[in-house]
């Protein structure tokens, strides 16, 4: 009864209407086809340019990085062990005690009351004070603070307290030695990654050039042979 | 056979509407083609850019596997980055390198018969005492001590006379 009566109702519509309808129907029906297809198209191909761009983009920061790693690979050399010297991960009073007494020794020094103080803890780096009494002439002392401006660990005078009596002098210095933790983290691979500039060179050049304590570099033993205790 | 329209002239078709949908046939026409042709220019432009992603992740992959091979070298740098900046805002806090300096300069220059008693060293200031025998050598190293640009600012201290150890001069003396 519904089937009849839409046949009849498209036999009502007039044949002008019918002549006009299906191509002006299909007309609508592509061009919403079209705008469809068009917009779907349009947002697949910017997201593959996109997508494009952005691993152009890392291409050309790890070819950038490639060169610069290349390049200082030559430049820096293997052995980097000077600036963990200089600076590091641990408190460093024990060699910066080494270092003291031996430098004083050096300069015709003697050293007493050795006497470290508390820690104190920083966002970037932590610092200790040594406290101690050297013994001596102005000018070893004078010198000794020269000597102590290029060992690693890296150190600052503090406090100076000179005293002359009977043509000697005691000096009572605080020294200030630093820590800091080593980096946890590498970054991704994409990071760029800057070559030295031409201060950072400089200053690889000072530190490497920093007095290390000898016992910076702990060598294995050579297995020797066991003697047999009976024979 | 004749053909013969049996239809009433009524239900014939305008001529103009004909023509209107003859038009409007040929403008579907050519929307069909419009459309057919940039379904194949969408997939064309598809095609080609996904090959020349594929292409580029190659090539990153290429650089990457190339970059872990200097991974040492990478870590290094990090490491000796980290410690330069480090070491270098420790370095700009001097401690006590600049008054240590002055003072140095001072003792090599202390005039015959002057010595130095006792000297406190601070980043603040440097307060130092000194003994001189006779008055000549007071006033040289007085003249010295002013004329020469060692301290900034010279704060006299105590100036005082012993029989037993000479004249004895205290001061203060500012860097910065």
């Amino acid at each position: 009864m519904k089937k009849q009566g839409k046949i009849a109702t498209f036999k009502v519509i007039s044949p002008n209407l019918k002549r006009l309808g299906i191509p002006l129907l299909s007309l609508i029906g592509i061009v919403f086809c079209f705008l469809f297809t068009s917009k779907i198209g349009f947002n697949k191909i910017t997201e593959q340019r996109k997508q494009i761009k952005d691993i152009g983009k890392t291409i050309s920061i790890l070819q950038k990085k490639k060169e610069t790693l290349s390049v200082v690979s030559q430049t820096l050399s293997d052995d980097i062990q000077f600036f963990s010297l200089a600076l590091p991960d641990t408190n460093p009073a024990l060699s910066v005690i080494y270092q003291i007494k031996n430098q004083s020794s050096f300069s015709g020094l003697y050293v007493e009351n050795l006497k470290g103080g508390s820690e104190s803890k920083g966002k970037t780096y932590s610092r200790v004070d040594l406290n101690f009494d050297l013994n001596g002439s102005l000018e070893n002392i004078i010198s000794f603070f020269k000597v102590i401006e290029n060992f690693a660990p890296i150190v600052s005078c503090e406090k100076l307290e000179l005293n002359q009596s009977s043509g000697m002098y005691r000096a009572s210095v605080t020294l200030r030695s630093y820590w800091a933790p080593y980096p946890t983290k590498i970054p991704a691979i994409t990071q760029p990654l800057s070559d030295f500039t031409e201060e950072e060179l400089n200053m690889i050049t000072k530190i490497s050039e920093l007095t290390l304590p000898p016992f910076s570099t702990i060598y294995p033993s050579v297995p020797s042979e066991r003697i047999n205790p009976f024979e | 056979m004749p053909k013969i329209n049996l239809l009433p002239p009524d239900l014939s078709p305008k001529k103009s509407l004909l023509r209107l949908v003859n038009i409007l046939t040929k403008v579907l026409y050519v929307v069909v083609a419009v459309f057919l042709i940039s379904i194949l220019t969408f997939l064309g432009i598809f095609i080609i850019d996904n090959s020349k992603i594929k292409t580029l992740n190659t090539q990153k992959d290429i650089l990457s596997k190339e970059i872990n091979e200097y991974q040492k070298t990478e870590q290094q740098v990090i490491l000796a980055k980290d410690r330069m900046a480090k070491i270098k805002d420790i370095w700009k806090l001097q401690g006590i390198k600049k008054p240590l300096e002055s003072f140095e300069e001072l003792s090599i220059n202390l005039s015959e018969g002057v010595l130095i008693k006792d000297a406190k060293i601070s980043s603040a200031k440097s307060e130092v005492t000194t003994e001189a025998y006779s008055s000549l050598s007071v006033s040289k190293f007085m003249v010295y001590l002013v004329s020469s640009d060692i301290y900034k600012t010279i704060r006299l201290k105590n100036f005082s006379f012993n029989p037993n150890y000479g004249f004895r001069i205290t001061f203060e003396g500012y860097v910065d």
